[in-house]
């Protein structure tokens, strides 16, 4: 019976990991697509199979703080963990369908934790871990935010010899492809690791795996796949909110705001921190909009993306521990 | 005051805060950044002056 719960609970893991695909990949090919470079059908590719080759360069540091640095590992079962995932997904799904750019992964670490206070109470939390995540709830958004803008003036001050905009822009529609591979690639390195962590934890807590181990490779794999097929699935509404509505951009920045944020996805991932990309996307693309001025901003909608922000931790925390509370029941 | 430096020193101050709370092995990270935004917002000011 063990077991069946276990790969069922795998199963949702990979479920979530296609979410987070559907929900925050096509982040990375909002301008690609906004600026015709490639066509949606072969931007969400180019997306994806970056987002599945990440394996290659990254690391598994994220996979270990998920895993080990969240709760106390006693703690964690199938039920706690299952619960967990609940309320990340349906999170998920509430801040998907309200078109908000929310944090897949503050919503994993928020119902895994809250799934595990109610089953074993605040103690079982590691503040080490989560103050690392909690802080960097902040830095990562604020990290792109100065990096899109400092690359941005470099690269108009770089370009400045060209009078006309539409010829620097022109240029830059080819580095657009390396730009949004090298963020799908960070992309991919930071929150595939997610699901590996989840896996991770249950394999250690079923004991398929000693508390040591690292994460085997079918997981990582399996991961992966996962993620670049959400990403193939695509979220347009999330496309849409982040390529236009938050500030217009065109080939130059996005080549600026990638950047950018793949240059932050990648150093967080060196230091397993677990970060929203779509933070990070969100404050590169600020960055690169307040080079013009500040009111290229459309605040209104970045101040819902701020309170998506807040909410999500105590939000999937809550249904976390409710879903764990009604499992207990039976 | 230039909306634009307001908002860079503003964020130059969170970083600063955030300086108590991290992990000392991560600490030159907000401080790094707290830096940055405090050049960004200077160079910000002087820009707004210049072209005023």
């Amino acid at each position: 019976m063990e077991t069946l719960a276990l790969w069922f609970v795998v199963a949702i893991a990979l479920a979530f990991d296609f979410t987070n695909g559907f929900h925050d990949a096509a982040n990375s090919i909002a301008t690609v697509v906004a600026t015709r470079v490639l066509s949606p059908r072969y931007a969400v590719l180019w997306a994806a199979f970056f987002n599945f080759v990440a394996f290659l360069v990254f690391e598994t540091h994220v996979a270990n703080t998920i895993a080990k640095d969240v709760v106390l590992q006693d703690v964690l079962s199938v039920g706690v963990i299952f619960a967990g995932l609940v309320g990340a997904i349906s999170w998920n799904l509430i801040t998907w369908w309200l078109g908000l750019p929310s944090s897949s992964s503050h919503a994993l670490v928020g119902g895994m934790a809250g799934a595990a206070v109610a089953k074993a109470g605040g103690h079982v939390l590691l503040l080490e871990g989560l103050r690392k995540i909690g802080v960097f709830i902040v830095l990562s958004p604020l990290t792109g935010l100065a990096m899109g803008f400092i690359v941005m003036v470099a690269i108009m001050w770089g370009g400045h010899r060209y009078k006309k905009v539409e010829r620097l822009n022109r240029g830059f529609r080819r580095f657009q492809l390396i730009s949004a591979g090298a963020y799908s690639l960070g992309h991919g390195g930071n929150d595939a690791q997610k699901t590996m962590g989840i896996i991770l934890a249950l394999l250690i807590a079923t004991g398929r795996v000693p508390a040591a181990s690292g994460v085997p490779l079918w997981v990582v794999l399996c991961a992966h796949s996962a993620i670049a097929l959400g990403t193939l699935m695509g979220g347009w509404r999330i496309v849409h909110t982040m390529g236009s509505k938050i500030t217009r951009l065109q080939p130059v920045g996005g080549v600026s705001a990638e950047s950018a944020a793949a240059a932050t996805l990648f150093f967080v991932s060196s230091k397993g921190i677990p970060v929203s990309t779509t933070h990070t996307i969100t404050g590169a693309i600020v960055g690169v909009g307040s080079t013009e001025r500040l009111s290229a901003v459309r605040w209104g909608v970045a101040g819902r993306v701020v309170w998506a922000w807040i909410m999500t931790i105590p939000a999937a925390g809550l249904i976390g521990a409710a879903t764990f509370m009604i499992l207990r029941l039976f | 005051m230039d909306r634009r430096a307001l908002f860079f020193l503003i964020a130059a101050v969170a970083c600063a805060l955030l300086v108590t709370v991290i992990t000392p092995a991560l600490q030159w990270v907000p401080k790094t950044l707290a830096g940055i935004y405090v050049v960004l917002a200077l160079a910000s000011y002087v820009d707004a002056r210049v072209n005023r």
